[in-house]
């Protein structure tokens, strides 16, 4: 039931002293301020956070070039929430001087290939496949030249690698293989190493 | 006015950081899917995640896989909804998720691995022993424990993450989880 107006007079009289001296106007600013805080404050973060998984794996990382983390062990991991049974290795992309080409194989179940933009946006993934060794071969080209196709100017078609065309000339190219125990480690490792990140050769 | 400034002050600014923080930290049910003691950000790593999903990664400094392909589960309480520590011994039980792969590891609250004579830190679907019903138990305990154990040490509060990728099911709300059940604290 809605209160009269003299009822209203007196709820406010019953309230303490202090906050009869509260505006609602300034309650009214406050909640709008509160959204525009609370707006700017999640959408500012991804840009300040010193966590940034990328930022601390491209410590000495040189562009174009495929590089295996170490095993993740106490006191070592490359980032948080990575398990031991977990191997990377990462390639920082740059296609601003013109295609860069991926290879890998992904022996088994667990593996996976993923790229990302620098902002952590996982825009492609590429998970094995079931009873067989998957070699991929795939080639990074900026999102505008696949469709003008300026790289492929007077040269032969590229037929042999599937072109993935990426949203921001930068990122990341994460391989990850899952570690079946000790005595798979030397193989594990080897097909780490063998994942190849290179400008393509024109 | 002093009460017009505090109260200024109150809403607006701890207000804002406060909700704001906790959209990031916890996520809402419009960025994160519950199942019992397990909580996944249904948008992890994709490129149209929204602002939350996006902060609660970048601050974590962790690197999800897609959630188009795998989806990350993380656990801080039991089942009961008591939080996790390594003084206590827990048994993480439940059917073999039916997915192409998945894995299960134990880190304190802060995403690091525990250190353990043994080196143990987690299992996935090809390390793992399991009964023959398809059924797996695995024990989080300090001491040595028969079949399927990793050790949680002094760590203090625990995090459990298990990642499923490809999940043969349509809808993920149906995927089953397994429990996660005290047996025993010191």
């Amino acid at each position: 039931m809605p209160l009269k107006l003299p009822d209203l007079k007196l709820a406010r009289r019953s309230l303490p002293s202090w906050s009869r001296r509260l505006s609602w106007q300034t309650l009214a600013i406050a909640l709008v301020a509160c959204g525009m805080i609370h707006i700017c404050s999640t959408l500012v973060i991804p840009q300040f956070a010193r966590a940034n998984a990328f930022q601390r794996i491209s410590i000495g990382l040189p562009l174009n070039v495929m590089r295996v983390l170490p095993v993740a062990e106490p006191g070592k991991q490359p980032l948080p929430f990575i398990g031991a049974d977990e191997r990377i290795a990462v390639c920082r992309f740059d296609v601003s001087q013109g295609p860069v080409e991926i290879a890998a194989t992904l022996p088994e179940r667990g593996w996976t290939l993923g790229l990302y933009t620098a902002d952590g946006d996982n825009f492609y993934v590429i998970p094995a496949q079931d009873l067989r060794r998957f070699e991929l071969a795939i080639t990074l080209v900026p999102a505008t030249e696949r469709f003008l196709g300026v790289f492929s100017l007077g040269t032969v078609p590229d037929t042999t690698a599937s072109q993935v065309s990426v949203p921001q000339l930068t990122g990341y190219v994460v391989l990850r293989g899952s570690a079946r125990g000790r005595a798979y480690a030397g193989e594990i490792e080897g097909i780490l190493q063998n994942a190849v990140c290179q400008p393509k050769r024109q | 006015m002093i009460a017009n400034i505090v109260m200024f002050v109150l809403v607006a600014v701890i207000g804002g950081f406060a909700s704001s923080w906790y959209m990031i930290e916890r996520g809402s049910p419009m960025t994160t899917l519950k199942r019992g003691p397990w909580i996944t950000w249904v948008s992890a790593g994709r490129a149209d995640a929204d602002p939350y999903t996006r902060a609660h990664f970048a601050r974590r400094g962790s690197l999800p896989i897609s959630s188009v392909l795998a989806q990350t589960y993380q656990a801080t309480t039991d089942g009961d909804g008591q939080t996790l520590y390594s003084t206590c011994e827990y048994v993480i039980e439940g059917p073999e998720p039916d997915a192409a792969f998945w894995s299960l590891a134990v880190f304190d609250d802060k995403g690091a691995l525990i250190p353990n004579p043994a080196e143990r830190y987690g299992y996935n679907s090809t390390t793992l022993m399991r009964s023959p019903g398809g059924r797996f138990g695995i024990t989080l305990s300090r001491s040595a424990r028969p079949g399927n154990w990793i050790p949680t040490g002094g760590a203090g509060r625990l995090s459990v993450q298990m990642t499923i990728e490809e999940p043969k099911v349509a809808d993920r709300r149906t995927i089953e989880m397994p429990v996660i059940r005290r047996i025993s604290c010191r």
